[in-house]
């Protein structure tokens, strides 16, 4: 991965919030938070809360204690 | 090059929530309508508008904040944008978040439609001192740009002559290149990279300034996600959840306890009195339902307490943090870091753990993942070690749990290790992104609706499973099989149920257990982890129905692992805990398995995790005897 895409990749990897990297790489958030936006629908990133599309809590019994269901 | 259109069609494509319908509202007054796009369900608002002397056929997208389309609003946008027939896009930029906008109307243009920017919250952006230099912006995009407020119609006149000259002389975008019709994924992505550094470069030309604060999220991510201070902070995190959770809940389930085995076992034993109930029935009423659902429920307490810390720390977005942290010491000892994600999800229930491997790109990935999901510790096995735990460790019960979730991360590594060494070579590690949010504080309402969802949930299902159970437990308790009893009169030990436990128990000599009424809780507990507690209650309280319950569960428990330990209680209590997380998953997990991977891995890796754990907890109790 190159260029703002990839530095803002590398420093999701390194454990940043997009807020951080933004300041880190000294971009606009809202660039950082594209940058996620579009590595999430390329399947590179994973938004937090979204590991299991499968279950819908309340819904399946399966999701009473997942603590990553919302 | 110049066009003369009569009826002209203009798209008015953008993010969401950037003024997008206000606008198109305001252009088209009452002269429009909704329609479905082709050949879906999705609603559009078309309407009719004048740019100077030219009649507009407006119509409002979906509003997306890619075209790489992952809904069917988003697919609709994405079509539209890429048919032909329409003239022209009004792109809407939203001054507040230029860069994100720039990146749909940069698609706009690889998809070779003419654009016209017009860009809304500029009052907004001004008061947070980010106002975009609108002139510098048009000079950078090489196509007009138009200052509009869909609310008051300020610029609306301007941007309708400058439609009417885009539509004479179409505006192309400079500096991006018009896209052939590949649609290749890799592609894409390098594509996707070369729009963000031309919007890096339009943002630099454009705005004065960029966001440097260091925030408090920053400032505690600092600790939290420092190599060496993130994983003690998570484990003290845990260590004083399970505290918290064991302090506060332990006279609440007393408490449920005294009620199930005073107010309501009475209540029923008198209703059965009063309609002169069959002693089967009295037997199966009070001696099974009573006792198995009634050891579950006096769980509930417990159960909250944990949703509601698990929910906050979830809510708070540290549990985002603790993936992260473990992401790296996972890759530190080689394995793929995102599947701290389902593993995660495993510690709430294995079952939805299992389909949140799918977060993994690879088959065998997903299979060494699917295959250590079982030795996370579910929140059903939690009910079983509070128990064990109060009963044989009852002044540092919260350490002994929160001791066996570690234990269940050590294993889940281990296993992880050894099929990495053996079956699954080949397997390479991957690393874990992730879009942390930032830190909040969990909004109270949200999170006891959450709680209250959670703990129906968790009740219905062990309520469910629990009855079907125990009725189950209760006719193999009713049949004899030796003593030459009658059917549905005969001491549990004589019936099908007794003489299998005791059959088993023998293998359980090794750690110290060698009891039928563990052996028998160990065997429902493969129907669903929840029953274990309620099968150890049922086999106690059907062993002599007849009388009044002198002792709580825990201390009948006791009183067996006494006996058959030689007097080494804590290590066959620790060794009986130990079994408990590992021994085998609950069929539901292992159906999962099956379906997903084959009888072959799921027998394979079952029959390796009873191996294991049956070792591990053998020689816990060897070891610890001698201690």
């Amino acid at each position: 991965m190159t260029g703002v895409f990839g530095a803002v990749m590398e420093r999701l990897a390194a454990g940043e919030s997009p807020r951080a990297a933004a300041r880190t790489l000294g971009i606009p958030l809202d660039l950082a938070e594209a940058v996620a936006e579009e590595g999430e629908r390329f399947g590179l990133v994973i938004r937090a809360g979204a590991a299991c599309g499968t279950c819908v809590p309340g819904d399946s019994p399966a999701c009473a204690g997942c603590p990553l269901a919302r | 090059m110049t066009t003369q259109v009569s009826t002209a069609s203009v798209l008015l494509v953008g993010n969401p929530n950037v003024g997008k319908s206000t606008l198109f509202n305001h252009l088209t007054g009452a002269r429009q309508k909704v329609v479905n796009a082709p050949g879906t369900t999705v609603s559009l608002a078309e309407g009719s508008w004048r740019a100077g002397s030219t009649d507009v056929s407006l119509v409002d997208l979906p509003g997306t904040y890619s075209l790489i389309a992952r809904s069917p609003d988003e697919q609709v946008a994405a079509d539209a944008v890429d048919d032909p027939s329409h003239d022209l896009a009004v792109v809407v930029l939203d001054a507040t978040a230029l860069s994100r906008s720039l990146y749909v109307l940069g698609q706009v243009a690889r998809a070779g439609r003419p654009v016209v920017a017009a860009i809304s919250m500029v009052d907004l952006a001004e008061a947070r001192g980010l106002r975009p230099d609108l002139d510098a912006l048009a000079a950078a995009l090489g196509v007009p740009v138009v200052e509009v407020n869909g609310r008051t119609g300020a610029g609306t006149g301007l941007l309708a002559a400058t439609v009417a000259q885009a539509l004479r002389t179409p505006p192309r975008v400079a500096g991006i290149e018009r896209r052939d019709h590949d649609h290749e994924l890799g592609d894409e992505l390098a594509h996707a990279q070369q729009l963000f550094d031309w919007i890096e470069g339009v943002a630099d030309a454009t705005l004065t300034s960029v966001e440097t604060r260091e925030t408090v999220s920053d400032r505690i991510d600092r600790v939290l996600l420092n190599p060496w201070a993130g994983v003690p902070a998570f484990l003290a995190v845990i260590w004083a959840v399970f505290q918290l959770t064991t302090a506060v809940a332990a006279p609440l389930m007393d408490g449920a306890a005294a009620v199930v085995d005073g107010p309501v076992t009475s209540t029923a034993e008198w209703l059965l009195g009063a309609v002169q109930a069959p002693a089967w029935l009295e037997s199966f009423a009070i001696g099974g339902l009573v006792a198995g659902v009634g050891a579950v429920v006096s769980f509930i307490p417990l159960m909250a307490i944990m949703f509601a810390c698990v929910s906050a720390l979830e809510s708070c977005g540290y549990l985002a943090r603790v993936a992260i942290v473990a992401d790296r010491a996972m890759r530190a000892i080689g394995l793929d870091g995102r599947a701290m994600l389902p593993l995660i999800v495993g510690f709430g229930c294995n079952v939805p753990a299992l389909s949140a491997t799918a977060v993994l790109p690879h088959a065998r990935q997903r299979l060494l993942t699917g295959l250590m999901v079982p030795l996370t510790t579910c929140t059903a096995r939690l009910t079983v070690y509070l128990l064990l735990a109060q009963t044989f460790f009852p002044d540092s019960a919260g350490s002994v749990v929160f001791g066996m979730y570690l234990l269940s991360i050590v294993l889940v590594v281990a296993f992880g290790l050894a099929a990495r060494r053996t079956a699954l070579r080949d397997v390479r590690p991957e690393p874990l992104i992730i879009a942390l949010p930032d830190y909040q504080w969990p909004h109270l309402r949200t999170l006891g609706l959450g709680v209250w969802t959670r703990v129906v949930s968790f009740v219905r299902k062990a309520g469910s499973v629990i009855m079907v159970a125990v009725a189950v437990l209760w006719v193999l308790q009713a049949i004899p099989v030796r003593g030459g009893h009658d059917l549905a009169d005969v001491p549990v030990q004589d019936s099908v149920y007794g003489a299998t436990a005791t059959a088993i128990a023998p293998a359980l000599a090794p750690m110290g257990l060698d009891d039928w009424h563990i052996a028998a809780s160990l065997v429902s507990g493969i129907a669903a982890k929840e029953v274990t507690v309620g099968a150890l209650a049922q086999s106690y309280a059907l062993e002599d129905p007849g009388s009044e319950p002198s002792a709580s569960l825990g201390e009948q428990v006791r009183a067996t692992v006494e006996q058959t330990s030689g007097g080494a209680v804590g290590a066959a209590g620790l060794a009986f805990m130990v079994f408990v997380l590992g021994y085998l998953p609950c069929m539901a997990t292992l159906a999962e398995q099956r379906r997903l991977y084959g009888w072959r891995w799921t027998a394979g890796s079952a029959a390796a995790q009873l191996a294991m754990t049956f070792a591990l907890a053998t020689a816990v109790f060897q070891v610890g005897r001698l201690l």
